[in-house]
């Protein structure tokens, strides 16, 4: 999404979700699905700009979960999970980070092309600060 | 007062004559040293040989390698690099290379019966790969006393700094530069007959290159190829974080230095190898996708494509953990 610079600072136009989890039965589930992560190929990843991108990018919304009502989309990248860094996690430990049992809620924050896009056209001509 | 000129020219005379004599014995030393060098250069080539040879048996099991090609292929390169090394390093051998110079102490001053030698060592442009340290050091120095060759009379001090194999022979003290030392292949001699001419430069001996001879790979040389596979972790090691086995001693409640400890353990484990013999099938039962907070998790690539058999899942008890591709698929799980 953003350029990515290893060893600089990464700015991105976040957005905050908060997903509540729901309970079905003995489970907690989001209600989306996540790939990317940097054990995996970051070639077939159909949502990122940069196909070296290994971050975790949302890959499926099951609808009517937690997470569509949370209007999480699908193409998003998930930059920080309850404040823990997610641009540079495997998969699994992605994957774990959103399903703690002892969580019931998960704040992300995400990126999304458009996202970039409307600050981009908003900013005009301006040169970015 | 007239003899005196007569004499003053047969001191002269006689200092020339010695002096010729001692570049007659200086010729003839590094004569002697070029023969060596040659002997070691061809020792150099049977042992990186050997070396190839003796920790073939020590690779990795390859079953499960599902980027086994990729592999090939780094396989491939990295020979090359090999071979090219050595056969530079050789060349370099022969050639009393650029970057490994020789200061010998002065012709024309009378030489001592114990001159100083001063070996000053650059360092090489592109330095061989550090060799695997596989065996114990120990080892190396036993390796010394079983190789016949004569080589070339070590001086001096060079001591211990790298661990190295070399020894100790006369006085002539070496100054050398500590911190290149590894990177150059040196040469060591033991006695052999070099007479104690001050001006031999000595060199140490190759020290890395020196291994077991002992031990032999029974398996074939194909593995060579490997050599410099070696050192680098392996490519699989890595993904074991989707081997199911691992992920059942994972609890899902603990903080996050459990995930590092885990990926730790994971790398070290031998026992996670994918060496399952039957794929399980990509029709696998739902319950054993499950995931720990119930979310199905379902395993393909981005874009949805046939189900993979995956290689590496044991078939294993009621596992929360999803089935999990390892070795550069991608993965999604629902969460």
């Amino acid at each position: 999404m953003s350029n990515f610079i290893p060893g600089q600072p990464l700015i991105a136009v976040v957005l905050r979700i908060e997903i509540k989890k729901l309970r079905q039965g003995d489970n907690l589930i989001l209600g989306f699905s996540i790939g990317g992560g940097i054990d995996q190929d970051p070639g077939q990843n159909p949502f990122s700009d940069d196909k070296t991108d290994k971050g975790i990018y949302v890959t499926r919304i099951t609808p009517g979960g937690p997470a569509e009502e949370a209007d999480l989309r699908m193409g998003d990248k998930i930059m920080q999970v309850n404040g823990y860094d997610m641009t540079m996690m495997t998969h699994d430990q992605a994957r774990k980070r959103l399903t703690k049992k002892n969580e019931d809620v998960v704040r992300l924050l995400v990126t999304r092309k458009s996202l970039e896009e409307a600050v981009k056209h908003s900013m005009g001509s301006y040169p970015r600060q | 007062m007239s003899g005196s000129p007569n004499a003053e020219a047969d001191g002269v005379v006689v200092s020339k004559v010695k002096v010729k004599k001692e570049i007659k014995t200086i010729v003839e030393n590094l004569e002697t040293i070029l023969g060596d060098l040659k002997d070691v250069a061809k020792e150099l080539k049977e042992v990186v040989h050997d070396i190839d040879t003796l920790t073939c048996d020590l690779q990795l099991e390859e079953d499960g390698l599902t980027d086994s090609s990729k592999t090939d292929t780094l396989n491939s390169s990295s020979s090359s690099t090999t071979t090219t090394t050595t056969a530079s390093s050789l060349e370099k051998m022969k050639l009393f290379p650029d970057d490994c110079i020789f200061k010998l102490p002065a012709l024309i001053d009378p030489v001592p019966v114990n001159p100083l030698a001063v070996l000053t060592v650059l360092k090489k442009p592109h330095p061989p790969l550090p060799p695997p340290r596989l065996t114990p050091l120990r080892a190396e120095d036993h390796n010394i006393k079983n190789l016949p060759h004569p080589t070339l009379m070590l001086s001096g001090n060079v001591s211990k700094a790298t661990g190295s194999l070399m020894r100790n022979g006369g006085g002539f003290p070496l100054k050398l530069n500590r911190d290149l030392f590894s990177s150059m292949p040196r040469f060591i001699s033991n006695d052999s007959g070099i007479p104690e001419s001050g001006l031999v430069p000595t060199l140490p001996r190759p020290m890395p290159l020196l291994r077991h001879k002992n031990n032999k790979c029974p398996k074939a040389p194909g593995r060579e190829s490997r050599e410099r596979e070696r050192v680098r972790f392996s490519e699989k090691v890595q993904y074991h974080g989707y081997c199911p086995d691992c992920d059942l001693q994972y609890d899902v409640d603990d903080s996050e230095l459990h995930l590092q400890a885990e990926l730790n353990d994971m790398r070290l484990s031998p026992v996670h190898y994918c060496s399952s013999s039957s794929p399980p099938p990509s029709h696998a039962l739902p319950h054993e996708l499950m995931l720990e907070n119930g979310g199905l998790s379902v395993s393909y690539s981005f874009p949805p494509t046939a189900n993979t058999p995956l290689p590496c899942v044991p078939p294993h008890p009621p596992s929360l953990k999803p089935q999990k591709t390892i070795l550069r698929k991608s993965t999604t799980t629902t969460v």
